[in-house]
């Protein structure tokens, strides 16, 4: 079966769930991977959302079934979050560049992980993968998290950040990103030489 | 780290003593220092402020050494269990509770622990928002 996943790179909030969830499959040890590109606008083809799967000539834009289709397709890698109410969560309340609104949504976060290491249960589910990929896109949270401002939420944050299947996905984007403006450049003038020419 | 937990067998609550490093990663000697450190520690619980100190470094950090398991999540965890398991307080358990969210943490992914014997978290305590100083 093939997977395609855009991702569009200009979008004010960077669909990192979706490619982190990715990185997981295409990291591991199964047979098949994803294949992954990127678009340079504020959203992908024929859509406004930042993000499209592509999978046995289906589309889904929805980041959060998104998740839910990978987990359904790699559950030897991706443990799917029941109910998708923590992934659910990340993508309607945290993706806000408001800090009073986000403020609120992080306490709950951070009483949520009181007693607990993983959002649910006891290793990560597509619920980690998604609050953590939105809060890294999220360019409010810096500082936040780096000043422990919610205890919980940094110490839940830098465990997943250390594990180079999350923040990794961040680098790959720019470059991958750069590597297309590149080839972008040459192409446009490429033409310029033709019309030159001609 | 969750690939780690996934394929970690457990160990039996008895068995805690046989565990050497050598079913761990490799620390870095930060980490070495803090897991001889808590271990060290982890005799003298009996002083206040060992299970603050221990508290503390657990807010941080999700094992005791840092973000990866060692040994000392081992050596400590048996230890701390007995005294964990007493703490039915809502003070005592905002007051604690990094230590309760570790605990809880190892009996369910590195030790085996009887049914009867596991510390029992009830999430539905609502716990004032720790403030940082």
């Amino acid at each position: 079966m093939s997977l395609t996943l855009s991702i569009a790179a200009k979008a004010p909030f960077v669909a990192y769930p979706a490619l982190i969830a990715a990185n997981f499959v295409n990291t591991s040890d199964v047979d098949s991977s994803i294949l992954i590109e990127f678009i340079d606008e504020k959203s992908v083809e024929g859509s406004d959302s930042s993000v499209k799967l592509v999978s046995a000539g289906k589309t889904v834009t929805d980041q959060v079934e998104i998740l839910s289709i990978l987990a359904e397709q790699f559950p030897s890698v991706l443990t799917a979050e029941l109910g998708n109410v923590w992934s659910k969560f990340a993508v309607d309340k945290l993706y806000v560049k408001n800090f009073k609104e986000l403020a609120v949504d992080l306490e709950k976060l951070d009483a949520h992980l009181n007693f607990k290491s993983f959002i649910s249960g006891y290793s990560y589910t597509t619920a980690d993968i998604a609050v953590w990929g939105v809060l890294r896109a999220n360019a409010l949270m810096g500082s936040v998290i780096k000043n422990g401002v919610y205890t919980n939420v940094s110490r839940w944050y830098s465990l997943l950040a250390d594990d180079s299947r999350f923040e990794s996905v961040v680098e790959f984007m720019i470059k991958s990103v750069n590597d297309l403006r590149k080839s972008a450049k040459t192409a446009k003038n490429g033409g310029k030489k033709e019309t030159h020419k001609a | 780290m969750a690939d780690f937990i996934t394929n970690f067998s457990k160990l039996s609550f008895a068995d805690i003593s046989k565990a050497d490093d050598s079913h761990f990663a490799d620390l870095t000697n930060e980490q070495k220092a803090l897991s001889s450190q808590f271990q060290t520690l982890s005799a003298r619980l009996d002083e206040p402020e060992s299970l603050e100190s221990l508290n503390s470094n657990l807010r941080t950090k999700t094992f005791v050494a840092g973000n990866v398991a060692s040994k000392a999540d081992l050596v400590v965890f048996e230890k701390v269990l007995p005294v964990a398991s007493k703490w039915t307080a809502v003070e005592d358990l905002a007051k604690y509770r990094h230590i309760i969210r570790w605990v809880d943490l190892i009996q369910n992914t590195l030790v085996e622990v009887p049914e009867g014997d596991k510390l029992k978290v009830n999430n539905d305590v609502e716990l004032p928002r720790e403030v940082k100083e």
